[in-house]
């Protein structure tokens, strides 16, 4: 009994050691290499707790960047931070109304995964997909404005938070798990039309119970289509922890015949690092690949989830002080040379340039209230029916008034 | 290492230089504009709140996702947390304070290291709350007169109330264009080929000026007209539910407690036993037990050994380890002892039409059993209990079947 319970102990301070750190700021790079350019590249070696491999040797540790890259990374995420920020605002001042899920604390996987890739690479999300749609070259004007449902808004004011649209964005879904098949069905068109493009399908810790997503993953590897199944663990579904959901929490290895790696979703670093592993791996003809980015969200689950039910404020704060992405860069590259002046008037911008758009986003005209604002872009302009039922017969909307 | 410190000792200059530059410029030119903080909508339906308490005092440093306030809404309790580092500059709505509206202004806020003394007030935006009240008006009076389609039923029973609602409300379609026919009145249209103009000459007479099949026929001289005016009538008469026609139940009669009541047979008993005890009691110690005393010794005894009764918070609290709350009292059933009636005499069958006995007209044949009260010592007795309801039926039985059991099985036991 002694001896089992001796064993016990030696073995958790071991499994404790196995598990990816979720530390922002445990980079390391060599003072005497970094150089005083900004535009030149230097060395960082990533802490070796930042992956987790499963069936693969997974990426190296070393990763080339140059301050300029640390400096937009950093404004990157500052800026979705302020943006959602401005929405949760928003929210509460009731002109924001419907669903919002935020992504407060989640913004290292959004300009991560951006940094890795290029314009022509496909990103498909889930609902909490405003940080990802910013990356992906919306402003935060078209984003504020869908959420407030202006016709400025990136789909006009009329797909909301959940539904976001730019080029090589395929949204903001509201189904759970739905964009995983949809993810790898875009793969699928990269590699018929032959292009040198993988494709980010990003789900929740919730969403990865889906059916669907398992579907997806037998396709996918049975025909290698180059898609990544990214898997944003946030600890939390909608109210419910990880581990009271799901019988396997190493999201990583939920693949089985597929490789994993599980990530870092802190550092932006080791989120950038192991993205541009995933997409080498996925377009080099190999198959797909399943990532899981341990990260956390601050706030609650959607807008009507106060998000202290089911974890402790003490929690979220300790997450909030300690492992911070944003603040875990700002030390990093304080470390490496750049002046704290300069990373104040980042942030000093970012504020200026979210505050203003927001601003623009408040002022533009609600839409009029009338069926043709409604019944519009259900068809491509030209092909559209003589008219189009209602509810009821007294509101059918004739196209061809 | 050294390297290192030579860079630091080479940036530092610099940065106190800017330092100095950049305070030296907020307190001279720039003075510090702070925010305010709205009072928050926690749910979609919150318009108003009460401000339960400050967690920070006036001139206090917050930093990103403390709490600063709690709310009490009409559903909940809630904390406000911060969404930025900063410092508390000035509460405007004090504790306590009711019935807060929704975007008005409950604090000032200013940012980490401004000067408080030195704090510029912004406005107090009316615009928004008076935007978020509007907003909150609008709400109201949408919940109180649902408007929007100006063809709505509701709206036809109270044509000024739509009036009123729906000045300036751009009108909706529908209206004055013709309803899309439906598909029997198309095809009869264009079978007969009745031009555009013919059509909208015909006279409905459908729901809401709707064109029926009826209609056509009767233009094509193929229906009759007169049916068609009955048939309208009757459309009109139905647009509206009819209720009138609905008479109100009379309420129950109150079920008598009588008819709640079951009796319940219970088996036979035979005292036996309990006379042999008697007569021992009586030669040993010279003493008389009564009958009776062994039956409510019985009765005690079996009442005290019943199972307490469950109920379903009963079994709920024992899944989860909770202390019972109901306490166990005992029973209290009071058996009654008749002797048992003697077996029916026989009666040879009477040659009943089984017509009879199915159309209910034959008289039941089973006699009436007579029978005698009283215990009969010696021959068999029948214990029966009367019990409230159905779900004491139960225990009703066990608890006869334990007064069987202690009356005949060692009856000695009930009284020494």
């Amino acid at each position: 009994m002694l001896a089992r319970s001796i064993k016990a102990t030696r073995i958790a301070p071991l499994r404790l050691l196995r598990t990816v750190t979720t530390d922002a700021a445990s980079s390391h790079a060599d003072m005497s290499s970094v150089p005083v350019d900004d535009d030149k590249k230097f060395t960082v070696n990533l802490s070796s707790e930042s992956f987790e491999s499963y069936m693969i040797d997974g990426p190296s540790t070393e990763l080339s960047v140059s301050k300029n890259e640390l400096k937009k990374m950093y404004s990157d995420m500052v800026t979705i931070r302020r943006m959602e920020m401005a929405a949760d605002k928003l929210y509460k001042e009731k002109k924001i109304r419907g669903f919002c899920h935020l992504s407060t604390g989640q913004e290292a996987v959004a300009a991560g995964v951006e940094h890795a890739i290029t314009p022509d690479d496909q990103v498909i999300t889930a609902y909490r997909c405003h940080g990802f749609a910013l990356m992906r070259g919306a402003s935060v004007k078209s984003i504020i404005a869908e959420l407030l449902g202006r016709r400025e808004g990136i789909a006009y004011g009329k797909g909301g938070s959940m539904h976001m649209f730019t080029k090589g964005f395929y949204g903001g879904n509201g189904i759970v798990g739905a964009q995983v098949p949809v993810g790898a069905g875009i793969g699928f068109a990269m590699k018929y039309l032959g292009r040198p493009n993988t494709t980010f399908a990003l789900y929740g810790d919730g969403a990865s119970n889906q059916g669907q997503v398992f579907e997806a993953y037998n396709m996918a590897k049975l025909w290698d289509i180059p898609v990544v199944f990214a898997c944003e663990n946030n600890k939390y579904g909608m109210g419910t922890s990880a581990n009271r959901s799901s019988a396997l929490t190493d999201y990583y290895k939920r693949g089985q015949y597929i490789p994993g790696l599980k990530v870092n979703g802190m550092d932006v670093l080791a989120v950038k690092q192991a993205s541009a592993y995933a997409k080498e791996h996925t377009i080099s003809g190999k198959g797909p690949m399943v990532m899981e980015f341990v990260t956390y969200r601050y706030g609650g689950h959607s807008m009507s989830d106060p998000g202290t039910t089911y974890r402790t404020r003490e929690e979220v704060q300790r997450m909030r002080s300690t492992q911070d992405p944003i603040q875990g860069l700002k030390q990093k590259i304080l470390e490496w040379g750049i002046s704290e002046d300069e990373l104040k008037a980042l942030e000093k911008e970012a504020k200026a340039s979210v505050d203003e758009e927001v601003k623009k986003a408040e002022e533009a005209p609600v839409p009029d209230p009338t069926s043709k604002t409604l019944f519009e872009d259900i068809y491509v302009p030209g092909s559209e029916p003589e008219f189009l039922k209602g509810r009821t017969l007294e509101e059918t909307h004739y196209y061809r008034a | 290492m050294a390297s290192s410190i030579c860079r630091l000792s080479s940036h530092l200059p610099l940065q106190l230089r800017l330092h100095v530059f950049r305070r030296g410029l907020t307190t001279t030119v720039r003075r510090n504009v702070a925010s305010n903080l709205l009072m928050p909508a926690l749910s979609p339906t919150m318009t108003e709140g009460t401000i339960s308490r400050w967690e920070l005092r006036e001139g206090d440093t917050f930093s990103a996702g403390d709490v600063l306030l709690e709310i009490e809404t009409d559903k909940a309790q809630m904390d406000v947390e911060a969404l930025d580092n900063g410092i508390l500059a000035r509460i405007m709505v004090k504790a306590g304070n009711k019935a807060v509206q929704v975007g008005s202004r409950i604090a000032v806020l200013a940012e980490p290291g401004d000067d408080l003394a030195n704090l510029e007030m912004p406005p107090e935006n009316n615009d928004t709350g008076s935007r978020a009240s509007t907003l909150a008006r609008e709400e109201k009076k949408i919940n109180e007169n649902p408007k929007g389609n100006t063809r709505s039923p509701r709206g036809e029973d109270r044509p000024s109330v739509v009036e009123s609602s729906d000045e300036g409300a751009p009108s909706t379609t529908g209206t004055s264009k013709a309803h899309t026919p439906s598909p029997s009145v198309a095809h009869l249209i264009r079978e007969h080929k009745i031009s555009e103009g013919d059509v909208s000459a015909i006279a409905s007479t459908g729901p809401k000026g709707r064109l029926l099949k009826g209609d056509i026929l009767a233009y094509l001289g193929r229906a009759n007209k007169a049916y068609l005016k009955d048939l309208e009538g009757r459309i009109h008469k139905l647009e509206k539910l009819d209720l009138s026609n609905i008479k109100i139940a009379p309420p129950k009669k109150d079920v008598g407690e009588s008819a709640k009541q079951v009796v319940e047979k219970g088996p036979v008993v035979s005292f036996g036993e309990v006379l042999k005890v008697q007569d021992k009691l009586q030669a040993v110690l010279g003493l008389h037990m009564p009958l009776s005393t062994f039956i409510s010794k019985a009765t005690t005894r079996a009442n005290h050994s019943l199972p307490p009764m469950s109920s379903a918070s009963d079994i709920l609290d024992e899944l989860l380890n909770l202390p019972s709350t109901t306490s166990s009292r005992p029973a209290k059933f009071q058996p009654k002892i008749t002797a048992s009636p003697p077996p029916p005499p026989y009666s040879p069958a009477r040659g009943a039409d089984i017509l009879d006995m199915l159309t209910g007209a034959a008289p039941a044949t089973t006699p009436a059993v007579k029978r005698t009260l009283g215990i009969v010592a010696t021959g068999p007795n029948v214990i029966s209990l009367t019990v409230k309801g159905v779900e004491e039926e139960e225990r009703g039985k066990l608890f006869l079947e334990k007064v069987k059991g202690f009356l005949e099985i060692d009856p000695g036991k009930l009284v020494l």
